[in-house]
Parts: structure tokens; sequence; C-alpha cells
């Protein structure tokens, strides 16, 4: 079977069993000359399609059937890499204080990934993402701290009633369009602020106003979502991470994905190939929404305090879409590559800086955001996608090569 | 059996009737086309047939139902596709991706999206290009997706507006063949044009508006030498002297 794509290569008809063993020293001539083959500039997509003159199409499809395949195992085997990485972590890296910035890392990409759904597929620019890690925090923590519900309980709660919010603000604002829906989120988160830092009980629920609500930490374990040691938080929000990273990429292969990029790009083309467009972004909002404020619980156990300007502050807002835009809206991987290059900066320039001159990060940022937007307006995942597939190309291409003339000494062998 | 029935269509914007008690129907099978000066109604007419505009007045019937209140893509998931005479490609996207967001259409399923999709590059003879960034075609190929787009929803109605506008003479009579490949294949094509030489040759009926009113209607042979038409399109002058 390995034989065969060999014997094409030499462009005769005869069997290819037979032509193989004749000529095997052209064996790592053919892959050789597939390694200079060139990258097309438009990455993965393009390369099936690009003819080699030495190939007739079926042989060509053939070949790029089998390099598929190959690169598909490298994909795997790079993710079982990076998630054995992930999850072995904590092994080595015993410092408290570099598990909780590696913790606000996975949290932001996670926040990042969830308004993603949005504000990447279906192409609006949400900036009052705050709210529902508002809407998490304080649901779960009042019913925990006034009804003794487990904060797990308490995050679907809080997710719940984040749809209901997401739904409510995507409503009316789902029409406009640019600017006019980023100003109009913002209102919402905002004024969700004021009314949070105004009010001290609303009904039975004390809210507690300005001053926020501290979580005691009495009853440590895993029912109430507390814990002494930063391991537990960095399991946790990285399992919630590659879920949302899943649940992401099966939407962006879904009907709902294409449907929401469609929308998103243009709005009239979609509605005329039979896609209710606000209804899309509607589904979209909801399941951003309910997924950040499964967040704003995570936050609300990790700090065991929460109060208006830390957790529904439009600098939370703002950081997501930052790490979106720098990262790499409406992909996959874009928002933990934002996450990963924002949130250090962001930690060591509060460490360093933090007294002389604070916010320095925010400054950091607006460099980085304009330095990316002139030279990689699609976010840093691009290029770096594009190296990717670059060396998973070449890699590919060399195991087949090993595996081919490895065919072709066992056959020379046998005979 | 007609698959398009228009009835005292009226359209206004403020002060400004674009379309004036229009009347005209398609039978299944049909190719019609819909020519005009240039801002004389035929996009706000297409426009209110597929659903964008609420019409002030008159009524559309699309396979003997009205269409009012429905919006476009319930009148797309009822067999009705239309393009656009400013292309609109999901420019990020590939070729492939773009019509299979067409094909979703009628199904839920990715894989038979994607068959579908093929399917209709096939028929196109567009399947080599299906993996280029949509953003990067040329106007002609744009032109194209739009077609194959519209065509992956399985329409039984195909409007098409200006599709062959600033194509080369050689693309254009390609695009003819496409469109007449397509009524074989038992779709009936509403087509709006500009370029005479296309749409003499391809419509079984040409309707004439100017200013949003009908001026005339028939053959191609008929419709070219009417008084009417020859004045709307060269000025008064001509038809005196």
């Amino acid at each position: 079977m390995t034989g065969k794509p060999y014997g094409d290569s030499t462009n005769s008809t005869s069997s290819a069993p037979e032509d193989s063993s004749l000529k095997s020293p052209a064996g790592s001539k053919y892959p050789a000359s597939d390694v200079s083959r060139p990258d097309s500039p438009g990455g993965s997509t393009l390369q099936a399609s690009e003819k080699s003159h030495t190939h007739s199409p079926a042989e060509e499809e053939v070949d790029a059937l089998e390099k598929a395949a190959l690169k598909d195992s490298i994909g795997k085997v790079c993710m079982i890499f990076i998630a054995l990485l992930a999850f072995g972590l904590p092994l080595v890296i015993k410092s408290p204080t570099w598990l909780h910035i590696i913790i606000l890392i996975y949290f932001y990409a996670y926040l990042t990934s969830s308004w993603n759904m949005v504000g990447g597929f279906a192409g609006v620019l949400p900036l009052g993402h705050a709210i529902f890690i508002g809407i998490g925090a304080y649901s779960s923590t009042i019913l925990f701290l006034q009804y003794g519900v487990s904060p797990w309980l308490g995050m679907l709660v809080g997710g719940m009633l984040s749809v209901f919010v997401g739904i409510l603000i995507g409503l009316p604002t789902f029409k406009m369009r640019g600017a006019y829906f980023a100003l109009a989120t913002i209102a919402f988160a905002e004024g969700f602020r004021v009314m949070v830092e105004n009010i001290d009980y609303l009904g039975p629920l004390q809210i507690n106003g300005p001053r926020g609500l501290q979580i005691p930490p009495l009853d440590i374990g895993l029912v109430n979502f507390m814990f002494t040691r930063k391991e537990p938080y960095y399991y946790i929000i990285l399992i919630m991470l590659i879920a949302v990273l899943a649940l992401t990429w099966a939407i962006s292969r879904s009907k709902l994905g294409y449907y929401l990029n469609a929308g998103g790009e243009e709005p009239e083309a979609a509605m005329a190939l039979g896609i209710n467009v606000s209804r899309a972004k509607l589904v979209a909002m909801a399941m951003s929404s309910f997924l950040t404020a499964l967040a704003g619980t995570f936050y609300a156990q990790f700090s065991l305090f929460i109060h208006p300007r830390s957790i529904i502050s439009l600098d939370v807002s703002f950081e997501i879409a930052f790490i979106a835009l720098i990262g790499g809206r409406g992909s996959i991987a874009g928002p933990v590559l934002g996450a990963l290059l924002l949130r250090p900066v962001s930690d060591f320039s509060r460490i360093y800086f933090g007294d002389v001159l604070p916010g320095f990060h925010l400054i950091i940022y607006g460099v980085v955001l304009i330095l990316v937007m002139i030279y990689q307006p699609r976010g840093i995942q691009e290029p770096l996608t594009r190296f990717y597939h670059i060396m998973a190309d070449k890699q590919a291409d060399r195991m087949r090569a090993n595996r081919l003339e490895s065919g072709v000494m066992k056959k020379e062998g046998s005979q | 059996m007609k698959i398009l029935e228009v009835n005292n269509l009226t359209m206004r914007f403020g002060g400004l009737t674009a379309v004036d008690s229009l009347n005209l129907s398609i039978e299944k099978g049909e190719i019609l086309g819909l020519i005009g000066p240039n801002g004389a109604g035929k996009s706000t007419a297409f426009n209110c047939i597929a659903g964008v505009y609420t019409p002030t007045e008159g009524e559309v019937r699309f396979d003997g139902q009205i269409t009012k209140r429905e919006k476009p893509w319930d009148l797309c998931k009822r067999g009705l596709a239309r393009t656009f005479q400013i292309v609109k490609p999901f420019a990020s996207k590939s070729v492939l991706y773009n019509v299979m967001v067409g094909a979703f259409a009628t199904t839920d399923k990715r894989a038979e999206a994607e068959e579908k999709a093929i399917n209709v590059l096939k028929t196109l003879n567009f399947e080599d290009k299906k993996d280029f960034r949509s953003g990067d075609l040329t106007i002609a190929d744009r032109k194209r997706l739009e077609i194959a787009r519209a065509l992956a929803t399985e329409p039984s109605l195909l409007l098409l507006d200006e599709v062959m506008a600033g194509l080369r003479p050689g693309e254009v009579d390609e695009m003819v063949e496409i469109i007449r490949f397509l009524r074989d294949q038992g779709v009936t094509i509403f087509v709006i044009e500009h370029i005479m030489r296309a749409i003499m040759a391809l419509s079984d009926r040409i309707v004439v508006i100017h200013f949003g009113k009908k001026i005339a209607q028939g053959t191609p042979r008929e419709v070219a030498a009417d008084e009417n038409v020859i004045k709307a399109y060269l000025g008064g002058e001509y038809g005196v002297s």
C-alpha cells in the first residue's frame, strides 16, 4: 500500500510494486521534493488544491488524504502533550503566587472564550460582559451566605439569571451595529454596577452596596467550593476552560457557527440565505452569558470577596475585549493565546510598577493592540496557526518519507 | 401554474414612490427579465418580493401564498432565493464555507450540507476554487458564488439581481449558459439585468419598468420594438426623430 504513491511519482502506469523495487534510489528523492513544495500563503486549506506537475489529480488526492491523516495525528499528539502539560503543571510549580497568576490566565482565557461566542462569531463587540460575571458572582454568593446553598448550585442559578438578562439586553441591542452596540452594552453594565453599588438590601437579599460581600472560609471542601490550596482552583478552572474550548469548537463546526459567522459578516446576505440573524445572535448571547456567569461564581469562590468595583467594572469588560482582539476574534485558540500574552504583562507590571505607575499595564495593552491591529489584524493566532501548519506539514512529509523508505526496504528484503 | 404573482405592488419611501402599482406574474419554469433605466425601481421591487421591505400597498403571492409579514429567511425556507446586485460574500471564509451556509437552509447536518455544497459547486464548474478565500475572488467568480450560495438553498424561484454587471463578454456568455442550465434543472428564474444582449437572449418574457411603473411587457422582440421602451432608454427626442 505504501508503495503506491511512490510508484505514482515516477508517473508510470505500470504495476507499482515492480516499479518501486527497480528504482529505489528515487524513493528518497520524491519525499524531498515534496518537502520543498512551497506552502501556499493561505495556509492549510489551500494545499489540497495545489497541483504539482508530476501527479495526476487522482494521485494528488491520495497523497493529500494520506498527508491529512498524518497531520491529524500530529495535531492529536500536540493536543495530548499540551493537556498533559496543563494537568501536570501544579506538580512542578509549587509557588502559590505563580499558580495564582496561571489560574487568572485560565480564568481570562475562559471568560474571553465565552465572550467569543458573541464577540467573535456573531461579529458584534459587546463591552459589558462584566455584568454577567457580576450576576454569577452575586447569585451564588448571596445564596450561599444567606441560604446555605452550595455555590455549585448557585453557579447554575446565576447562569440561568444571566441568560435571562443576556436575552433582555440582546433583544433591543442586536438591532444596532458597530460602535452603537458596544456603547449600549457598556451602558447596561455600568448601570448594573451603579445599581449594585447603591443597593444594600434587595427585598430579603443582602447585597451590601459598595462594601461588597465576604465569604468566610469556614467550611472548606468541594461541596462548598472552597479550598485552602490553589491546586483545586487550578484544576476546576482548567476543566472549565477545556469544556468551553470544546464547546466553541463544536459550535464553530455546527450550523449555528456557520449562521453566526454569516450573520456577523454580511447580515443581509445571511438573511436571504434563510438565516434569522437576530435569533442566532440571541442564542449565542444566551450561551455566552450563561458561561460568563459560571466564571463569576468561580471568581467569587476563588477570591472569597466580591464588590461591585472589582467584579462589574469596565476594566474587566475591556480586558476581555483586549485579549480577544489581540489573540484573534472568532478563533478558538485566540482567547487562550491572548490571555497567555496579556495576563502576565498585567500581573508583572502590577508587581513591578504598581506603586510608581498604576495602570501601566493598560498602556502596554494599548501599544500591543495598536501593533497587532496594524500588522496582524486578525490577531496573533493567525501567524501562529500558519506556523503550526507549516511545521505540521513538514513533519507529516518527513514521517511519510520514512514510512515509504521502510516500505521499500521491506520489499527489497523480501525479494 | 404561476409561481409568483405580484398584484398592484407599491412601495413608497416618504414622498418617493419607488415602485408604483406593479403587476406581473411568472409561470413555473419560465425565465422572466425585468429591465428599466437606472433608478427605475427594479431592485426595490426585488426587495419587496424577497421580503426585505414590506410593500406599502399591494400583495405578493409566492407559490399561491401571500407573503405579507414573511421575512427573507422564511421565504428562503419556502424556496425563494436571491442574489445581490452588490455582491456580499462572507469574505473571510472559503468558497465552500459560503455555499455551505446556503446548504444549511435545508439540513442541520454538517456532512450533508458539505455534500450539497460540493454538488452545487460541481454543477457550476466552480469546484476547483472551493478552498479559495471568497474575498480574493474575481468579480465574475463572486457573482458565480452569489448564485452558488442561493442555489444551495434549493430554491424553486431564483431572483438574480444584475449577476452579469461588470463581467467581460466571454464571462457573460458563460453566465447565460449557467442560467439556462438552471432553468433546465427546473428552477424558475426572475432576472434583473442591464446587459441587453444577455437579457434578450435569455428571457422568455420581459417586463420593462420606468419610474416605478410598468411601461411594457412581452417577448424580447416585442419589447425591443416598443416605442415607450425606446423613449425611456434613449430619451423622448429619439422617439420623434
